[in-house]
């Protein structure tokens, strides 16, 4: 296990290593000088020049690499070049938008999902099992953007439960914050609510031709003892790995949901820098958003080995 | 596959694989249309004519804020998707199937975990901010939209291929196809592909249905399709601020994608019942 941990982190260094070299040369290719675009069209040759060694833009691409990556480590991300101010204090105002909305749209799928799925199961090659992966299957086709439109209209503009947009803060109280999220959360969830469920389905559906279920059944334990004593535990390897993927995909794919709902989370930050040639705020939001997959992947492969005893040796 | 064996095959198809195949058919064949006729012009402006609601004898399914034809927009919009998306698998399958065929052919050494590394790291990208990064780098159209959304089909395809292949290339007709002196290229095409050719497709259902709806996001932040070329993400996106006063804007192509996708999907998993029994048969 130990031999097994090792290579996995050293797999995780060389990831995070990779990963940071490539956004970095992604970055790079942007066509689109940033002093140039900061200054508009008027300024001069040489105040472009001087706001190019201001930014640290004249030195060679290894140096600004190393500067870039070394600094990072150390928690400094750069100082935005249109905002002025140290990238990391940006990143994380939209990352009290973009981390409570990706939790909260994850547990909403999450509590949908898994009785979702067990019913499914109890009920397998009957009518309700049928309704399930119908339903699911249209909740899969839903773009979400859509759905989320589809409920301002009824929520905001019909019914006026919640307001169509913007974010009121978490200092105008935790509830007001959190009814600003509710129609994004749920607008993100459903179509990750219904993948889940299938997911969960199947994977539950697969452990039951197990001997170990059979032994169970034997014992004169019935399918709904069985199925969260037994079988979900064991189900749980493919559910995990898809879980893990859904919350790195919340914290980047809102972006689309954060455009619908005009929310300041990160994607959108991620949006307006790319499109003002803000790099700086690119590639360090970038990495980070990568190096939480990285992270996220290590540690369902740890979840793997506490959830199912046989990979311990 | 000869005829009558075609013949019997055939009216035992799955269920699904009708439905699917009829629907997403019939959407296909409207984007084909309109390549030739629609019924209004798209690029004219007709202002005198704006937010008809549907229903209209003239404009079945309404007209938008610039006097458009919904149901005009529409059918250009199914060219749109199904050409964007196909392309964007098309790109995914030309390089992922030979890279996993090349990483499952040489499973032992190095060039197998290149591959699979290579392929970690772009999962680990987060796929629509890349997709807009790209389209930002190279400029939004419809040809950048199909490289942003192909990128990653890429991997998808040379981790399904490579996970197939692999324990086809551990039987003996491979050994003896290699004693008989055919070299990988022959094996990877005459042997081993035809064994994994329904998995690929059924993977290609997927990925189209996924096109669709990378297209349909990246289009309605603006980076996809670009006016006056219709797309169904596009009119979401100008429908927006008209919700409250002209919902069948909204309503049509968002329909139109569920529909499309969802049909797709249905022909994806008809086609999996129908090719990989065995499949079926393990799943319930």
């Amino acid at each position: 296990m130990l031999s097994y941990l090792r290579a996995r982190l050293f797999t995780l260094i060389i990831s995070v290593l990779l990963s940071s070299f490539t956004i970095f040369v992604l970055i790079e290719v942007v066509p689109g000088d940033p002093a140039s675009f900061m200054l508009g069209i008027n300024a001069t040759e040489e105040t472009v020049e001087s706001l190019r060694k201001e930014l640290g833009l004249d030195h060679n691409f290894l140096n600004r690499y190393l500067d870039w990556s070394i600094g990072m480590l150390s928690g400094d991300f750069g100082i935005s070049y249109t905002y002025r101010v140290p990238v990391q204090e940006l990143i994380m105002e939209r990352l009290k938008v973009s981390l409570p909305l990706a939790t909260l749209s994850l547990t909403l799928s999450i509590f949908i999902a898994f009785p979702v799925g067990m019913l499914a199961v109890q009920f397998q090659g009957k009518k309700i099992d049928h309704a399930i992966m119908v339903v699911s299957q249209i909740g899969i086709a839903i773009p979400n953007f859509w759905f989320a439109m589809i409920l301002v209209l009824i929520f905001s503009i019909n019914l006026q439960w919640f307001s169509a947009g913007g974010f009121y803060g978490w200092e105008s109280g935790f509830l007001m914050g959190l009814k600003s999220l509710i129609l994004p959360a749920i607008a993100l969830a459903l179509p990750q609510a219904s993948i889940l469920s299938r997911i969960i389905r199947s994977a539950i559906l697969n452990t039951l031709m197990e001997d170990y279920i059979r032994t169970a059944r034997s014992k004169g334990l019935s399918l709904r003892q069985v199925i969260p004593r037994h079988a979900l535990r064991n189900a749980l390897i493919p559910v995990l790995t898809i879980l893990g993927l859904q919350f790195s995909f919340l914290l980047a794919g809102a972006i689309i949901i954060e455009n619908v709902f005009f929310l300041p989370g990160l994607g959108r930050l991620i949006f307006q820098a790319i499109t003002q040639r803000d790099l700086i705020v690119v590639e360090s939001a970038v990495m980070l958003l990568v190096f939480s997959v990285i992270m996220v992947n290590f540690i369902v492969d740890l979840l793997y080995i506490l959830v199912d005893p046989r990979l311990r040796k | 596959m000869n005829n009558s064996k075609f013949i019997t095959n055939f009216t035992q198809l799955p269920p699904n694989l009708y439905i699917g195949l009829i629907i997403a058919g019939f959407v296909f064949a409207v984007g084909l249309i309109s390549i030739i006729w629609t019924p209004h012009d798209i690029t004219v402006l007709n202002i005198q004519e704006k937010l008809k609601p549907p229903g209209n004898k003239l404009y079945f399914f309404g007209t938008d804020h610039f006097g458009r034809d919904i149901l005009s927009m529409l059918m250009i919009g199914a060219k749109t998707s199904l050409l964007v998306a196909s392309c964007a698998t098309f790109l995914g399958i030309i390089l992922g199937v030979p890279l996993g065929l090349l990483a499952a052919s040489r499973s032992e050494d190095l060039v197998d975990d290149i591959i699979m590394r290579g392929n970690d790291l772009i999962f680990a990208f987060p796929a629509i901010i890349i997709a807009i990064l790209i389209t930002a780098i190279l400029g939004p159209s419809i040809e950048n939209t199909i490289i942003a959304i192909g990128i990653f089909n890429i991997p998808v395809f040379a981790r399904i291929t490579r996970g197939a292949a692999l324990p086809i290339f551990t039987l003996d007709f491979i050994m003896a196809a290699r004693a008989c002196g055919k070299n990988s290229f022959q094996i990877c095409s005459e042997h081993v592909l035809p064994n994994i050719a329904s998995i690929l497709i059924v993977q290609t259902t997927i990925q189209i249905s996924l096109g669709i709806l990378a297209e349909s996001g990246l289009s309605y932040v603006g980076l996809g399709t670009q006016p006056p070329m219709a797309s169904w993400g596009r009119m979401l996106a100008d429908s927006q601020t008209m919700i409250s006063f002209a919902p069948h804007l909204a309503l049509a192509p968002g329909i139109a994608i569920i529909v499309t996708v969802l049909s797709i999907n249905i022909l994806g998993d008809g086609l999996r019942d129908y090719l990989d029994p065995k499949l079926k048969k393990n799943l319930s």
